[in-house]
């Protein structure tokens, strides 16, 4: 990474082409990838964005790399997921992308992780008690969502979530 | 998963022509190239698939890399080594409709994989930015 890094110091046009080369590849094979996840042929992701095969072919292909705004969110509204499309700085960047990881391509649809997540509401006075949370608890005002890493885990939250039971309770202090 | 490793043909009079011709890109051809490879080097087998290699038909062990580099499809012929974690880039070439510059490009290929096989030529790392591909990160020393 650092040799990248320095290349890119010292031209503008490596920064650039770094950037170009990095959003078309990694789209291209995270379409592909989301695609295969879900089972579905070309033709039928061509059907669901009203358009041809070909079209989708072209997505696929990084060396097309001319899809608008518009395409992606018509293909998170097909792949029913989020999109993030933001400008970062180069340095974070290069950070996340210059060793990607595989498994991280494929994204669950809505329909499929919803089940998996569940919203409870907690006093506030416990939760500033306590000194220990379950990690994968985020606060939302006085919402949580909880969104564990595993299903086992999703488990144990989804039987106990709907008390306040489960959490843990505030250790004690010594006089 | 374990990384792919990158490596490329060297004659037998030790001319690393791959190399050389992946070090000339400019900017663009060789983020284009880079990226393309890094992608791969962390996709499983079974999805080296179009339009990011293709498979040459039918027993052809060859399979293509495609990036673009000096504004022109590229395509960068090679083969899985026996090793089980190597992909050998054979050769460079360019592509368009159905014809490779320079002509002969996979005739050229195949002898020279039938020249690596053989022992006559050898392969050496791909290196990217002067180092070998995948970089090995290194690990911060244990105290």
């Amino acid at each position: 990474m650092e040799k990248t890094f320095l290349r890119m110091k010292k031209s503008p046009s490596a920064r650039d082409a770094y950037v170009q080369a990095e959003v078309v590849t990694a789209l291209a094979h995270q379409i592909r990838a989301i695609r295969m996840q879900r089972n579905w042929s070309q033709a039928a992701l061509a059907q669901k964005l009203c358009t041809t095969q070909a079209a989708v072919s072209r997505l696929e292909d990084p060396a097309y790399g001319r899809m608008s705004v518009k395409t992606l969110l018509d293909l998170s509204r097909a792949f029913d997921t989020g999109l993030r499309v933001q400008f970062v700085s180069l340095v974070t960047m290069l950070h996340e992308t210059h060793k990607p990881k595989a498994d991280l391509r494929e994204v669950p649809a809505f329909e499929d992780e919803a089940p998996l997540v569940s919203f409870y509401t907690v006093s506030k006075t416990l939760l500033q008690n306590q000194s220990v949370r379950p990690a994968s608890v985020v606060m939302l005002d006085s919402a949580h969502l909880s969104l564990p890493s595993e299903p086992r885990q999703t488990l144990r939250f989804q039987l106990t979530s709907r008390s306040t039971t489960y959490l843990p309770q505030p250790t004690e202090t010594a006089t | 998963m374990l990384e792919w490793r990158f490596s490329v043909y060297v004659s037998p009079s030790g001319r690393n022509d791959v190399q050389s011709t992946i070090d000339h890109y400019d900017d663009y051809g060789s983020a284009a190239f880079e990226r393309a490879v890094t992608h791969l080097a962390v996709t499983p087998k079974n999805q080296w698939q179009e339009p990011h290699v293709k498979k040459l038909k039918n027993e052809d062990p060859l399979h293509e890399i495609r990036y673009k580099a000096d504004n022109r499809s590229t395509r960068a012929p090679g083969y899985f080594d026996q090793d089980g974690h190597t992909f050998v880039i054979v050769l460079v070439c360019y592509h368009k409709g159905r014809v490779y510059e320079p002509p002969g490009a996979f005739k050229s290929a195949h002898a020279r994989l039938k020249q690596i096989q053989q022992g006559t030529a050898t392969t050496a790392p791909l290196q990217v930015d002067g180092e070998d591909f995948p970089a090995h990160e290194e690990e911060p020393e244990r105290p």
